[in-house]
């Protein structure tokens, strides 16, 4: 019988043939996206490390001892055989496997848009307009009781940063969280789609207090008495130690504040500032706003301006 | 109509009414020029019965002619043609033998009486045999009275023989030249020789015997309507039936006539009346012009008009191929429509657009170019439950098994006593024959041989009784064997249970070449008498519903009834009343008012009447309304309506019962002459010229021969089936409705050619070719008649000159082809269209046609006989050779094969799922070695032999016979790379519900233990000539090689990866040449079997969700897909383990992800030493949660998955 069909040979030709593999992915649900959603979903968690287990990120418990931190970058090529992985679970002959290599590079593709996604997707949130096209996974591991003892601990990334005139460090382009995930009560996995130039860990800011530092003393903030002095920022973001004022206590051991000594040498510094008033002294409200404590900070830099000394945590 | 009401001494007048059933009347008028036509009137030579001559004529011998006249037909009912099954045997009703013709003209009538039934050797009217006679002897049958001197039955004798067949002619009814005074009259018109003048005959007939009557055996009403419906006779729906009952009572009131109404026979007819009508026959007198219905056709029509032949394997090719030819004359997309239409007959429409669907299709169409012939039965025990886990006691098990054993064997023994028959019938019948040459040998055959060929005759018989009775005893015994087997096996049957049978393999014969031909205008006169009533019935009257009278509508004139008495009839001579039904005269009245002749003589009557002048014109109007019940459009409006509108008074009949003469044309027979050219001399060389295309599913011509030798003249008829071929007509109109697609088939098929396609094989082709001929009517003496049986009706042919084609392969090329009809009229569609056979071109089916010459039909290899290929399962263990069909609970798996294609292994498993182990390739990559391991957790010694570790001896063998090879890397990495290969063509869709597992495992291919094998129905067909008789004379055709093809990938359900014969040496691939086949392990062998050899153990590897197609060539392909139940349990047991590694994981608590989704229970095996092993059974589920660690292990070893699919359900 004469037949419309291609030989065994042709058919198999036909079939190993890109336009065919084409059209055999097109016959295999391909077509809308390169993935269904819930595998697409899937596979960008696993691509941020989600479900891999912590032995194997930190096999041993030299690598991120008490109290550390540690930054990373994730390998593309360590992620990328993951996913080849978990996807060649059903590759079980040469035609499985040139199946999905004809479509990897788009399931690639595909990826690196939702990983951007996963976060916004978990917590049903709107979805950007934009994605980021440079995607290159980064992130930090921290062991800290910073993370056991301040549930509320906020971590922000920047792409870079200023210092301004006051030697602030004046953050530029805060970079999503690709993930956010405390592993244990003590540890913490950020990752992130750019390289931070900036992180900074804050305290959350729960309330208004008044306090100092623990070695009693403070460093004074603007009153906004002048131009460029804006109410309650410090007077430099690099504080020397003349530049700090100590809070007085009295005599007897009972700490209680000497008001007119620790005024007399907030004034000292304020005035090396030219922060006071025109009235010139200090009003019971300047008085008040010098001894507000505000939450900490901690700033990681990484760019060729490290002043202010990023080993030292800050107010902000 | 005077005579006394009771009357039931005289059978023509009792007192229950007839039913008038409709039959359709032709007439031919023959003047002495259509005397030059062709004619295939050909009169059975009855007297050659007995005498080892044929009896049945050549159609083409154009010898006999009608005479000058005109003769008359009549078609039977088609109630009355068909038979009824009754037991074992077909019961023909008989037929009506004593029939009344009139014929007016002129204002006069001449009228006669037909007993058909007359029997006398010396006046009768057409050669017969005497029907009661022991061995042929030949009478004549047929006498006709001139009416008036007919004695009436008490004058003649009544003969219960007559029915729509006669001896060796089916179509004896149909087929006026050897019927006439019985169903057909011959009216030589003497007395208006030399006129022009139109004619009208009316028909009646009735039995002479009330006994024989169809409607008589019955004594309630619903006895009476189911012999209607038996009859396929209908008088309308209950109202009808009521007012057929009211009509006749009048009628009897009328007539005189008692009825008891509580008498049922008094109510409903218990006699049937045929009656019809032809009129305005238009006789021209013995010199007139040729009158012809044969169709006529000249070579300047338009080509799609032109009538032409298709030949195929089947009426649906031929349609197809037809389609295809006229679409592309006219520019159109052929190829396509033909498709459509096989899809479409085959009930693939929505398959074949899908993946593979082409495949199926075309393996559908190959399969319908064979016709079936019934094999064993074999029995088995289904449970209602459908058990997962089947379960037969041992003891059925093993009685259950020897009644298939024992049913199989009854089946060879009736094929071969069949044989047996046909041999003491053949030697009987060549000792006959041989006895009329007087000692004169035939040609070819000296006075010596010719003593040694008749003494061999004549010994051989008693050797051939004996076997005939012998296997007679020898199934006698088995019937009773297997009845007291199936009472054991049925005996304390669980009530869900129950002992079923089922046919096994079908014996397959080629069909014979079907022939269609376009444009020869095809008839409904016989077997469609139905077709004018809603549920193909024919609609029949009661006496007494017969048309008396017609309500003349002249313009501008009231309605005016013109009755019977207000006309004056022809005067008709009919014999003394009583001798014939009492409802003549109601007849002859119906049929004068149906006969357009007498519209003026209507006219006038009711001009008289309304006492107004006539008008000539006033004929028109009479005319117009007494044919206005026969309009076609109107057959769907209720009856009685139809009759009030045309005016007449009674029921209209059936438009079966009343024709307006046309020349007629009933195609009846196709004759056909072929020139055969074989393809071989020796049947051993059958098919040297021939390859062996498994993508074609059969062979192809080899071009480098050429169609050549001396031909063989081949020809037959065959009697035209008058169903349609094409029961798809109707879907296709919807088709084409609903979609809008294919409108130029459309076009074609409904507006071009209209339906008019006359289909018919060439039956007894093939057995001509085995030199056998059907058209003999001898019967042998008691002693050997008890024994054959049926197997008398093909007598040998034995001339030295012809030779017998046990393998059918070859070309031929039509020589004539002729349809003739009713009456011998010949239609040539070759000639018609101005061509001659030699270089005329027929429209050749799919598989037919013979490259570069479309003169030639190509009847590639085949079988001429019955036969099957046999492709089994059997027992996996190799414990028993019982296939599936023997024993339901064979379990025909070796074992299972697990491709890992990622790390080039291979893992084995026991046929219920449980891990061997796993072959794997190590060492570097220059120097690859072949390893087998066990499986992990299995205390084996380190180079246990393998008869330790695997038990199964199939998959053992395979597994040593790889490692034992020098080059055994190579060899399994070629066998990896053809099963990657081959796996590219399936397509997983065998929805087995362990698709989830499958992801995790792979795809476990079965290795299967299968048994092939080639049969013949019956012994082998051997020569038939005078030389070779008694010394079955093959030609050694039952040597023949044939090749087998196993596995298919243009078919994405097929599961075939190839398969190993029993010596596990090489493995056989159809992709073989696809790969590096330097190890010589992967080759492609196809298994080639001969009808001769025993079955050939094949060892398949399949993907168990897909089917195993084998591919004879020479039969249809044979399907076989592994039992579901099997697989499902092996697959549930079936522990998968994945070779895992390095697993950073705390030593003291394994632990690692694990899916979510899957069930089944997880597990650790590692090494403890080289040959110890231990086993972790719980497995901490590994997550991204941070545990820190100080002695975290890297650990190799491998992870097990068991019950997966139990787990899952």
């Amino acid at each position: 019988m004469k037949k419309n069909l291609p030989g065994a040979g042709q058919y198999i030709a036909a079939l190993k043939g890109t336009t065919q593999v084409k059209q055999l992915r097109l016959s295999l649900n391909f077509r809308e996206s390169v993935l269904p959603p819930a595998l697409e979903n899937w596979l960008s968690s696993l691509s941020l490390l989600y479900g891999v287990p912590f032995e194997h990120l930190v096999p041993n418990a030299g690598m991120l001892p008490l109290e550390s931190l540690r930054f990373f970058y994730v390998d593309p090529n360590w992620t990328s055989c993951l996913v080849d992985g978990a996807l060649s679970v059903g590759a079980q002959s040469s035609r499985d496997t040139a199946l999905i290599q004809s479509v990897y590079e788009e399931v690639q593709h595909s990826l690196r848009a939702s990983m951007q996604l996963v976060r916004r997707r978990l917590a049903h949130a709107e979805l950007p307009e934009a994605l980021n096209t440079g995607l290159a996974v980064s992130g930090l591991l921290m062991r800290s009781q910073l993370v056991s003892g301040w549930p509320g601990l906020e971590i922000a990334a920047y792409e870079d940063y200023t210092i301004d005139s006051h030697q602030n460090i004046v953050p530029v382009g805060k970079i999503e969280n690709l993930r956010i995930q405390r592993l244990a009560p003590d540890v913490m996995l950020c990752l992130y789609g750019r390289m931070p130039k900036l992180v900074q860990l804050n305290e959350p800011k729960e309330g208004l207090a008044f306090g100092v530092r623990s070695d009693g003393k403070l460093v004074p903030r603007f009153m906004g008495y002048h131009t460029d002095q804006p109410v309650g920022t410090f007077v430099t973001g690099n504080p020397k130690p003349e530049d700090e004022a100590e809070v007085v206590r009295r005599s007897g051991g009972k700490n209680v504040i000497d008001v007119a000594a620790t005024k007399a040498a907030l004034v000292k510094v304020l005035n090396r500032y030219n922060a006071m008033g025109p009235s010139g002294t200090l009003s019971p409200a300047d008085f008040g706003i010098q001894l507000i404590k505000s939450a900490e900070q901690q700033s990681f830099l990484s760019g060729a301006e490290t002043q202010p000394n990023p080993n030292d945590c800050t107010d902000y | 109509m005077a005579k006394a009401a009771k009357n039931t001494a005289d059978p023509l007048l009792w007192n229950g009414p007839s039913l008038l059933v409709p039959v359709d009347v032709e007439a031919l008028v023959v003047s002495k020029l259509s005397l030059n036509y062709p004619w295939a009137y050909n009169r059975m030579k009855y007297n050659n019965a007995g005498k080892f001559e044929n009896v049945r004529p050549s159609m083409f011998q154009d010898a006999d002619r009608p005479g000058v006249g005109i003769t008359l037909h009549w078609a039977l009912p088609d109630g009355i043609t068909h038979g009824r099954q009754e037991g074992e045997q077909i019961r023909y009703p008989y037929a009506p033998n004593r029939w009344l013709i009139i014929r007016y003209y002129e204002g006069k009538s001449k009228s006669w009486i037909l007993q058909s039934d007359y029997l006398d050797p010396k006046d009768g009217a057409n050669l017969f045999l005497k029907p009661d006679a022991a061995t042929p002897t030949v009478t004549r049958i047929g006498k006709v009275w001139p009416a008036a001197q007919w004695p009436g039955e008490a004058g003649v004798s009544q003969q219960q023989f007559l029915m729509a067949l006669g001896p060796g002619n089916p179509a004896f009814a149909a087929y006026t030249a050897n019927i006439n005074n019985v169903f057909s009259f011959y009216d030589d018109m003497s007395d208006i020789v030399d006129k022009a003048v139109p004619v009208t005959y009316t028909v009646m007939g009735w039995y002479g015997n009330a006994a024989d009557d169809p409607l008589n055996n019955f004594t309630t009403l619903d006895e009476w309507l189911a012999l209607m419906d038996s009859l396929l006779w209908t008088v309308g729906d209950n109202n009808d039936l009521q007012k057929a009952v009211n009509d006749w009572l009048a009628w009897a009131k009328a007539n005189n006539i008692t009825v008891n109404p509580d008498q049922a026979r008094d109510l409903y007819p218990s006699r049937t009346l045929c009656q019809g009508m032809v009129y305005k026959v238009n006789w021209l007198g013995q010199n007139g012009v040729p009158q012809s219905g044969v169709p006529q056709y000249d070579p300047s029509m338009p080509a799609e008009k032109q009538p032409r032949i298709a030949v195929a394997n089947t009426a649906i090719d031929a349609l197809a191929a037809l389609v295809a030819f006229e679409l592309d004359i006219e520019g159109q997309n052929g190829e396509a429509a033909a498709e459509l239409l096989e899809a479409f007959n085959y009930n693939l429409l929505t398959k074949y657009q899908e993946q593979g669907g082409q495949y199926q299709l075309y393996r559908e169409i190959f399969k319908a170019w064979f016709g079936n012939h019934d094999a064993e039965y074999y029995y088995y025990i289904d449970d209602k439950d459908k058990p997962e886990d089947p379960f037969i006691k041992p003891e059925r098990l093993a009685d259950l098994v020897s009644l298939n054993r024992k049913a199989a064997e009854r089946d060879l023994n009736l094929h071969l006593m069949q044989s047996a028959q046909s041999d003491l019938y053949g030697n009987w019948w060549k000792t006959g024959k041989s006895g009329t040459y007087w000692g004169k040998p035939p040609a070819g055959i000296s006075a010596a041989e010719w003593k040694v060929i008749q003494d061999n005759l004549k010994n051989a018989i008693p050797g051939n009784k004996q076997l005939v009775s012998d296997l007679q005893d020898a199934n006698r015994k088995l019937d009773t064997e297997i009845a007291a087997l199936i009472e054991k096996v049925k005996e304390g049957l669980p009530s869900t249970e129950e002992l079923k049978e089922n046919m096994g393999n079908r014996y397959h014969q080629a069909n014979d070449p079907v022939v269609l031909i376009y444009g020869a205008h095809r008839a409904y006169r016989h077997g469609e008498d139905g077709r004018f009533d809603d549920d193909d019935h024919l609609f029949t009257r009661f006496t007494g519903q017969t048309i008396t009278g017609l309500q003349v509508m002249l313009p501008n004139q009231p309605v005016q009834p013109v009755m019977s008495d207000n006309v004056t009839l022809p005067p008709v001579s009919l014999p003394a009343y009583g001798l014939v039904p009492k409802e003549t005269n109601s007849i002859c009245i119906d049929n004068y008012f149906f006969d357009t002749s007498n519209a003026p003589a209507i006219a006038q009557a009711a001009c008289n009447l309304l006492k107004i002048p006539y008008d000539a014109a006033y004929a028109n109007n009479v005319a117009a309304q007494q044919t206005a019940a026969w309009n076609a459009d109107i057959y769907n409006i209720d009856r009685q309506l139809v009759t009030d509108a045309s005016g007449f008074i009674g029921t209209i009949p059936s438009k079966v019962a009343v024709q307006l003469w046309a020349a007629p044309w009933a195609p009846l027979y196709m004759a056909w002459e072929i020139n055969w050219f074989p393809s071989y001399d020796e049947p051993s060389k059958a098919l040297e010229k021939w390859q062996f295309d498994a993508e074609a599913l059969e062979y192809v011509w080899d071009e480098r021969y050429n169609v050549t030798g001396n031909s063989v003249t081949i020809s037959g008829s065959s009697l035209i089936t008058p169903n349609s071929a094409f029961v798809m007509q109707a879907q296709l109109e919807k088709y084409f409705e609903d979609t809008g697609k294919f409108p130029d088939l459309r076009e074609f098929l409904n507006t071009v050619s209209q339906w008019d396609f006359l289909t018919q094989s060439m039956s007894g082709l093939n057995e001509l070719l085995l030199a056998l001929n059907p058209d003999q009517l001898n019967q042998a003496p008691a002693d050997v008649n008890s024994l054959v049986g049926d197997m008398t009706q093909l007598s040998p042919v034995p001339d030295m000159s012809v030779k017998n084609y046990p393998v059918r392969a070859g070309h031929f090329q039509l020589n004539k082809l002729w349809v003739v009809d009713d009456f011998g009229q010949v239609f040539d569609p070759i000639s018609a269209v101005g061509q001659q056979p030699a270089g005329y071109k027929p429209v050749v089916g799919t598989g037919m046609v013979t490259p570069n010459n479309p003169n030639l039909v190509q009847l590639p290899p085949r079988v001429t006989q019955n036969a099957r290929f046999e492709f089994n399962f059997l027992s996996g263990d190799g414990k028993t050779n019982d296939s599936g069909q023997i024993n339901q609970m064979t379990d025909p798996i070796c074992g299972w094969l697990l491709p890992n294609h990622l790390d080039k292994g291979l893992s084995l498993y026991t046929p219920d799922g449980h891990l061997l182990g796993e072959l794997i390739l190590t060492g570097t990559f220059s120097r690859m070695q072949l390893r087998w391991d066990n499986a992990p957790g299995k205390n084996v010694p380190v180079g246990a032999p393998l008869e330790e570790v695997i038990p199964n001896p199939y998959l053992r063998s395979f597994v040593a016979n790889l490692l034992a090879r020098e080059d055994s890397a190579a060899a399994f990495g070629s066998l990896l790379s053809i099963i990657d290969e081959t796996l590219w063509t399936v397509e997983p869709l065998g929805g087995r519900n362990n698709e989830l597992i499958s992801v995790f495992i792979g795809r476990p291919l079965a290795l299967v233990r299968s048994a092939m094998n080639y049969n013949l129905m019956g012994a082998p067909v051997y020569s038939q000539n005078w030389k070779d008789s008694t010394l079955k004379v093959t030609g050694g055709y039952e040597d023949i090689a044939f090749p087998v093809q196993t596995g298919c990938l243009q078919d994405p359900q097929d599961g075939t990866i190839g398969y190993f014969l029993e010596d596990f040496l090489t493995f056989n691939s159809i992709l073989a040449d696809k790969i590096d086949k330097t190890s010589g392990y992967i080759t492609n062998e196809p298994v080639a079997l001969s009808f001769k050899e025993p079955a050939k153990e094949v060892f398949l590897l399949v993907d168990p969700r897909g089917d195993v197609n084998v591919i004879p060539g020479i039969l249809p392909v044979q399907l076989n897909v592994l039992p579901g139940t099997l697989v499902e349990n092996a697959m549930s047991n079936m522990n998968v383990t994945f070779r895992t590694g390095p697993l950073i994981t705390d030593p003291d608590q394994l632990s690692m992800p694990l899916p979510s989704e899957m069930s089944g229970k997880w597990s650790w095996i590692q090494h403890t030493g080289v040959t110890t092993w231990e086993e972790l059974t719980t497995i901490a589920q590994a997550n991204e949660k941070a545990r820190i660690g100080v002695g975290y292990e890297l650990k190799d070893g491998w992870l097990k998955l068991s019950n997966a699919l139990n787990d899952s359900k």
